[in-house]
This record gives structure tokens, sequence and C-alpha cells, in this order.
């Protein structure tokens, strides 16, 4: 029972994080999606400027985690030093990655309130930030892949990540969109974008699984992963349930072609944040380095 | 020349001397301790036919701080380059650079750097370095009631007690090299075993 609390109480300590690799992904991946639209030369202006200014809400949404991670740091004055880490630690690599993305895509958007924005380099300045917002979830799924912690270390982590940003994102998106007054009449874009979204979750929830299975039975000196982590399955299966009951708000409605209002964006955007909160409470419960464990 | 301990299990009795000359020596709170004492074992009781009972339960003790390994992973994962090798091999934290994230402590297998949070930076075992420098001891080796602990240049501790360290519950040492030599105990597991667990968490911080 012990090696549960204290691994609990890791996960507790680390509860800013959790909110940071939540939300971050999540505006991230909802920023990403939309900018691949906007990169293209598709779209009445009044609507595509519509868009490009209601970009602040994925924005606001990654900015938060961005300020909540900050939150846990014992001496934040000292921050730029992280920059001197680049290439060495995953951390700094994290850092450099996001703040470069969250500058460009902060600067982009007021350019986007310019009198007369260049319509070409709007578009262009959409592809690289689709391109610094990959950089930065890859940067953010890897930054604790480290070979002594076994149960973070590899790919399969860092690929949950990934996929919850982009799952999260689909509904923060569309909820984007709303705001924008665009998708009135939703087609079967938005349609495939759910698929796709709830395909992310599915593929992330698999993930999971198949990571907790093959580290489940390692031992450590505080006993085996499962021991140490009993909740974890259980916080698998939360996240799962959000995803489909988060989805299930906006997919059928999307599949037939309906109007999905705000509200019901908003309640879905927070039933899957808060499934994807719950395999990222999950993550750190899982903490286990090798040998001792602890 | 690169430091390093030994530590010989056979001769240890748990009694954590060590833990608390360092915390008495460094003036350390209840939340912090740059060495800790693990106690090991595993086994249990059964009964027999013939109704009396046996037991094959066994248990040892690791005093186990910072091993300034050839490849720490704690300045490998260093955001700011804080937790650093001086010029003495040892491995030590720069509290000007270090901003309190946590990822030393949380990526070290020996359980060593903390997040002091009312400081608000890593704390660790420096290998009493300033004593040291003086040509004495840490303090932990010198106050071992069971003269259980060493310290000195590592290539003369590996050629007076040989090169195992691979002792339960710590990791291979190729994980991250550590300067540190172990003298078995009777009952001593290889690391990687599935046979013991810690068995008091709640003294460890």
């Amino acid at each position: 029972m012990f090696t549960a609390a204290h691994t609990l109480g890791i996960a507790w300590r680390e509860i800013t994080l959790v909110l940071f690799t939540v939300l971050g992904p999540m505006g991230l991946g909802a920023y990403v999606l939309l900018s691949v639209g906007l990169a293209r030369p598709t779209g009445r202006p009044a609507r595509r400027a519509r868009v490009e200014h209601m970009l602040a809400v994925p924005l606001f949404v990654a900015m938060v985690g961005f300020t909540a991670s900050a939150t846990h740091l014992g001496t934040p004055a000292n921050a730029l030093y992280v920059l001197t880490g680049v290439g060495r630690s995953p951390l700094s690599n994290e850092v450099a990655c996001v703040v470069a993305c969250l500058a460009s895509c902060g600067f982009r958007w007021l350019y986007s309130f310019a009198r007369r924005p260049r319509a070409g380099v709007l578009r262009a300045w959409s592809a690289v930030n689709v391109a610094l917002g990959s950089l930065a979830l890859a940067g953010m799924g890897r930054a604790y892949d480290v070979s002594t912690v076994l149960t973070w270390s590899g790919t399969l982590p860092s690929c949950s990540l990934v996929l919850g940003g982009l799952g999260a994102g689909v509904p923060l998106g569309l909820l984007t969109l709303r705001l924008a007054k665009v998708g009135r009449h939703p087609g079967d874009r938005v349609a495939r974008a759910c698929v796709v979204g709830l395909a992310c979750l599915a593929a992330d929830v698999a993930v999971l699984c198949v990571h907790f299975s093959r580290v489940a039975s390692v031992a450590t000196g505080m006993g085996t992963v499962a021991q140490v982590a009993p909740a974890y399955p259980a916080l698998v299966a939360a996240f799962a349930a959000c995803a489909v009951l988060g989805y299930a708000l906006v997919l059928p409605g999307a599949l037939r072609g309906r109007e999905l209002s705000t509200r019901r964006l908003v309640a879905a955007s927070a039933v899957v944040a808060l499934g994807v909160g719950a395999a990222r409470f999950g993550f750190y419960l899982l903490h286990a380095t090798v040998g001792l464990g602890l | 020349m690169a430091y390093g301990f030994h530590f010989d299990a056979s001769r240890c009795t748990g009694c954590k001397t060590c833990v608390l000359a360092c915390k008495d020596a460094y003036d350390l709170s209840t939340a912090v301790a740059y060495r800790q004492v693990y106690e090991y074992g595993g086994g249990g009781w059964s009964r027999n036919d013939d109704g009396s009972w046996s037991t094959d339960s066994w248990v040892y003790y690791l005093s186990i701080a910072c091993n300034h390994c050839l490849q720490p992973v704690c300045t490998q994962v260093c955001p700011t380059g804080a937790m650093h090798k001086g010029d003495l091999e040892l491995v030590s934290v720069d509290a000007r650079r270090c901003i309190g994230c946590g990822y030393c402590e949380l990526a070290c297998p020996y359980h060593a750097p903390h997040v002091d949070r009312e400081l608000g930076h890593s704390v660790k075992c420096d290998g009493c370095e300033g004593r040291v420098r003086g040509g004495g001891q840490p303090v932990c080796v010198q106050a071992c009631p069971q003269r259980a602990l060493d310290f000195g240049d590592y290539d003369e501790l590996t050629a007076r007690y040989g090169v195992f360290a691979s002792l339960a519950p710590l990791p291979d040492v190729s994980v991250t090299l550590p300067h540190l030599v172990v003298t078995p105990p009777d009952q001593g597991r290889a690391s990687g075993s599935d046979e013991g667990t810690i068995l008091n968490l709640d003294e460890i911080v």
C-alpha cells in the first residue's frame, strides 16, 4: 500500500505538469490542425480573417499550460539558463521548441491584425507554424525519454502525448471555428476531423495499454511496476470513457451535417481534456527508475 | 582522479548513524537526506507437515548517497547545467543556475538529488568536497561505527575491494557507471532480482 501512496505523491507533486501536458498539446494540436487549413489558398478572405483572429483561443489554452508548468519550478528566475542545455537535455529541447513555437504563433496572430496583412505571408507563416507546432509536440513527447526511468523511456510514451494532443485538439479546433462563426453548416470535413480525432484517442488508449503490458511485470526495489501503480489501468479506462463521451457529444451531429453548438463543443473539449488529464496523471503515477524504483 | 565510495553490506547493521551524521553536519531538515539506508528483504514463513513453522526470510541494508557516477544521468538531463562535475570529478549543484525543476531527482536511479522546496533548488551529497579538499573523509565515512563505509580514489577502492556494485535493489552498474564498490552480504541478490522489496519506505525521504 505504501508504494502506491508513494507514487501517488509523485503524481500529485507534478500536477502542474499534468496541466501543462494536457493543455499544451491540446492547444498546439488545435493550432496545428487549423493552420494546416490556413496554409492553403482556399476560403473567403473575411472568413479566413475571423479564423486568424480566433486562433487566440488555442494559443491561449497552450499558454495557460505553459504558464502552469513554470509554477512547479523552485527558482523560475534562473529559467534563461535552460537554453544552455539545448541538444543535451531533453527538457531544454522541449522548452526551446515550445517557446519558439508560441513566439512564432503569437507574432503571427498579431500580424493578422495588420491593416493589410499579406495573404501570402500569412499562408507561408501558417506552414512555418505547422512545422514549429509539430516540433513542439514532438519535443514535449520526448521530454521525459530518459533511459533510467524505465516506465517513461521509449517511443510509446512519446507517441501517447502527441496522439492525445491531436485527439483533444480536434474539438478545441472546432470550437475555435464556431467562435469565428465558420462551419455553421458542417460538411464532410468536420465529420472527417471528428473521426480522425477519435481515432487518435483510440490509438492513444491502445498505446498506453501496450506500454503498460510491457512494463507491468518489471521488478524494482518497491515491487513490480503493476504493484507500484495499481490505479493506472483505471485511469486509462477513465481516459477511454471520457474520449468516447466527449466525441459522442459532437460526432453524431457532425456525421449528420448538423450545426454544433458552442456549448456542446465546450463540453466536448472539456470532457476530452479531462480524459487526457487522467492519462497524464497516470503517466506521472507510473514513474519508476531502474533499480530502486523511487 | 575520480573519487568513490565503498560500502560493505556484510558489515552494515542499518543503524543509520551515517544518515544522521550527514544531516547534522549540513543541518538538513526532516524532509531532506543526502544519504539513505535501505532495508531490502524478502522471503516468508511456511507451515511444515508437523505443524511447526519455518522461515526463509532474509534482509540486508544498503547505505547509499550520490555515487558521483562516471556517466551521471542527472548532469545529462539537467536543463541548465547546474548539476555538474567539478575539478575533483564530484557531482554537485550550482544553486545560482538551478531552476528546481526536479528532473535530476526523477532521473537518478540512486535517488540522490532532491529539490529542497524551501531553498528552491536541488540539493545532494557533494562527497563532502570541503573536507576532502582539506585531506579529510566524508562525515558519513568517519561516523560509521561498523567501518562499513570507505571513500577515496576509485581505482584504489577497486584494487582493494573489487568492482562489484550491482547489488539489488541498486541498478546494474552499466546504467550510469557509479563510482561505488559494494562488498555483498551473504544473502545478497543481484540487481534486477524480484525476490525482495525495500521494507523501510516510510523512512526514505
